[in-house]
């Protein structure tokens, strides 16, 4: 039975060559020093394994049509034995690659790894990360949830404003002037098949080039790229074989991956999906997936007029300054203690992100739909109001005002909270914003009648906590009793 | 020799933690639940979600203490048809602040959900059997082809019986509020008017028809609640007669202003 194997090996190793091919990939030297911080490439590739794997899976239950997509979803997560399980392991599995593969980057920026003569794997780097990200977002519309389908409107709204070409690129991502059945058949084809061809020709290049440039040394401060180059025959030579011991920390590394999204994906269970995709159900509260949350604060936040390029402009212009960083900063120290403006750049870049995607998961731009009906007014308030501010209660439930403002925490918080109103306004100046809007608040004079106003106001004058004086109109002079004057 | 060692324990050690992923894979704690999947919004029918989803925003979270009048009153309970709420529900009130629910008048719920609401309140707060409510009820709505209240009976029977705390002319006291305000009666109905005189706001101190804690000769017969009832309507016409006047007045002080009121479909707002 030995013989045999060994006697077939060598049947292959003959016509394929595996032992020149592989043996030397296996024992090529990697420099001494290089660390665990060196395997999160290929904990990303394990992950993109794992999506590949988990994918094709998914496609062999999943139906492709906007009529059926959502049902086959549901299918997969109620009948079908651990279907749930293999759609929880394909979201986190390409939430783990976007980590991971920002985390590499990160690093890969900060050892300035990226710098002569690596910088040709840092460019072909950046386009892994723009179809990654092109892969979530494909992924995410194959949901077909209202997610998905309002993603699919934002994304098309900003597509359409492209100058000149606009209404033909939003045909060609739609496959219509609408969203419909062609949208998804399209999404469906680029998440299938366009964007893992070019992620998978990307990252085979990437690691050739890796292979060839070699990994680079361990930076050390006041040393230049053009130096460790320069040495970097004489430090392979000092180095060991990539085989066992790099192999085994790249092996770990992979492993705890794919623990994390299996503990994951059990323990927690797959992501939606969400509401059905219907357009008239105005309950919705989309979000994109948390990858483009920071996208969706930005439209959100963004004042009108610099929306366009904002939008249009922010993902080309990031795209290119992440190319031209091996340009620019190609060469010179490597060490992040000597560069504190990347370390700068990085902190800042991360802090924004978080910060706005932050505020896209909590969105409190949104109109809370049902704060109207859904929001009691607190009890404590309501024990102690009269007939009238009751009734300016009501008014404020039902003229919807709870929908942007909240009370007591509750309600939506698209204008400022209301707890405290009183302290901040007046009478007249309560009356004149609630008839005359202003600010982002549309001015409601024409939906309320004299009586609703009254009592609104009314019971708006109650919004105070007890130990603060009420708003007054300081150009009037204090006249009750007590009123320290001279 | 003990880099073998090292690397024979790294794997056991993975493997444990691939054992105990596993485990918990199985355990399958994450499995969806089918009765957490998304549902639309017309096709929920459980009670408590379509209350706290609906009802809850005026009426309180427990169907009490909420801005508008409590559902969850027995006595009310037992006044009110199923018939007299399925009409409140979906064609809401008229001149109040109760809005139309059903999707015909341009609300939200279908002639299912509203049925489970009707339901669903009358289960959950009517009376337990054995609570005593009086055998002869006053009739929720009005007669139509009985005698009319008489506004002017209605002065005594407001000083007998509201008066101790509305004060002697309705415009609030040390208990209660002021219920001759123009803004509040012109936000009333006759039919909500009615109501709170029979089933009072027991969660906010104010008794029922029956006045329990008062003296014995203060409980309210159906002639006294058409009567005080009568009351309060004659007050809601004048303040609505005077508001109107005092707002034509105003108009005629702004002139060249256009004129909200020629509006289509707008109701004239302004403030004095």
């Amino acid at each position: 039975m030995r013989s045999l194997i060994v006697k077939l090996y060598e049947w292959l190793d003959l016509r394929f060559g595996i032992r020149e091919s592989i043996v030397p990939l296996a024992q090529h030297p990697i420099p001494r020093g290089a660390t665990w911080l060196y395997s999160f490439g290929s904990a990303t590739m394990t992950l993109l394994l794992l999506q590949i794997l988990t994918g094709i899976l998914l496609a062999m239950t999943y139906v492709p049509s906007a009529n059926e997509a959502y049902t086959s979803l549901e299918y997969l997560n109620y009948e079908q034995p651990l279907g749930w399980f293999l759609r929880a392991m394909h979201f986190y599995g390409s939430s783990g690659m976007v980590i991971m593969l920002l985390v590499h980057m990160t690093q890969v920026f900060l050892m300035g790894a990226y710098k002569y003569p690596r910088e040709a794997t840092w460019i072909v780097g950046v386009g892994l990360l723009v179809f990654t990200l092109g892969m979530a977002f494909t992924g995410q519309v194959l949901r077909w949830d209202q997610d998905a389908y309002w993603g699919v409107g934002v994304g098309a709204a900003i597509a359409g404003r492209t100058p000149g070409i606009g209404p033909q690129v939003v045909q060609l991502m739609l496959g219509g002037p609408t969203i419909a059945a062609e949208t998804l058949s399209r999404f469906f084809a680029m998440h299938v098949f366009v964007l893992p061809g070019l992620l998978l020709t990307f990252l085979a290049v990437h690691l050739y080039l890796v292979v060839r440039q070699g990994v680079s040394t361990p930076p050390v401060p006041g040393k230049s790229a053009e130096q460790y180059d320069a040495e970097y025959h004489e430090e392979i030579k000092r180095g060991e074989p990539f085989y066992p011991d790099g192999v085994f920390r790249d092996m770990v590394t992979c492993a705890l991956a794919v623990i994390v999204v299996v503990v994951l994906s059990a323990w927690v269970g797959p992501y939606g999906p969400n509401g059905p995709p219907d357009p008239t159900l105005i309950e919705a509260d989309p979000r994109p997936d948390w990858p483009f949350l920071w996208v969706f604060a930005l439209a959100a936040l963004c004042p009108p007029s610099l929306e366009g390029p904002m939008l249009l402009g922010i993902v080309p212009l990031g795209i290119t300054l992440l190319v031209l960083v091996p340009i620019i900063g190609g060469r010179g120290e490597r060490s992040p203690r000597r560069r504190p403006l990347a370390v700068a750049v990085v902190l800042l870049v991360f802090t924004t992100l978080g910060v706005l995607s932050y505020l896209g998961a909590t969105a409190p731009w949104s109109p809370d739909m049902t704060g109207w009906s859904a929001d009691p007014t607190p009890v404590s308030l309501v024990k102690t109001l009269s007939p009238v501010e009751l009734q300016g209660a009501l008014v404020m439930q039902n003229k919807n005002c709870r929908n942007c403002h909240a009370i007591g925490g509750l309600g939506g918080h698209r204008g400022p909270d209301l707890d405290g109103v009183a302290v901040r306004l007046d009478h007249d100046e309560l009356v004149r914003q609630v008839v005359q809007g202003g600010g982002d608040m549309p001015a409601y004079g024409r939906q309320l009648s004299s009586a609703e106003i009254t009592t609104l106001v009314a019971f708006l004058e109650r919004l105070r906590p007890d130990r603060e004086a009420a708003a007054r109109d300081a150009a009037i002079p204090e006249t009750s009793a007590g009123s320290g004057g001279e | 020799m003990q880099r073998a060692t090292r690397y024979r324990r790294s794997i056991r050690q993975l493997a444990a933690i691939v054992a105990l992923g596993f485990f918990v894979g199985f355990a399958g704690c994450g499995r969806p639940n089918p009765a957490d999947r998304p549902v639309r919004p017309r096709d929920v029918l459980e009670f408590d979600k379509l209350f706290a989803m609906n009802c809850a925003g005026c009426h309180g979270a427990g169907g009490t203490l909420g801005a508008a009048p409590p559902l969850a009153d027995p006595l009310f309970l037992a006044i009110a048809s199923k018939e007299s709420l399925h009409d409140t529900i979906s064609q809401g009130r008229s001149g109040t602040l109760m809005p139309a629910f059903a999707i015909e008048q341009g609300g939200t719920l279908t002639p299912e959900q509203i049925n489970v609401l009707i339901d669903g309140i009358k289960q959950h707060w009517s009376a337990a059997p054995d609570h005593s409510l009086p055998p002869d009820l006053p009739a929720y709505a009005a007669a139509v082809d009985g005698p009319a209240g008489d506004a002017l009976r209605g002065e005594q029977v407001f000083s007998r019986a509201c008066a101790n705390c509305h004060g002697e002319d309705g415009r609030g006291g040390e208990n209660a509020g002021d219920i001759r305000a123009s803004a509040f009666l012109a936000l009333t109905s006759q039919q909500f008017l009615r109501r709170i005189v029979i089933t009072g706001r027991p969660e906010l101190g104010m008794p029922d028809y029956r006045r329990l804690q008062g003296p014995p000769d203060s409980t309210l017969s159906p002639q006294d609640i058409d009567d005080v009832v009568a009351l309060l309507l004659a007050w809601r016409k004048q303040a609505l007669s005077l508001a109107a006047s005092e707002r034509r007045e105003a108009d005629r002080s702004i002139a060249g202003q256009p004129e909200a009121s020629d509006l289509p479909g707008s109701r004239h707002a302004r403030i004095d």
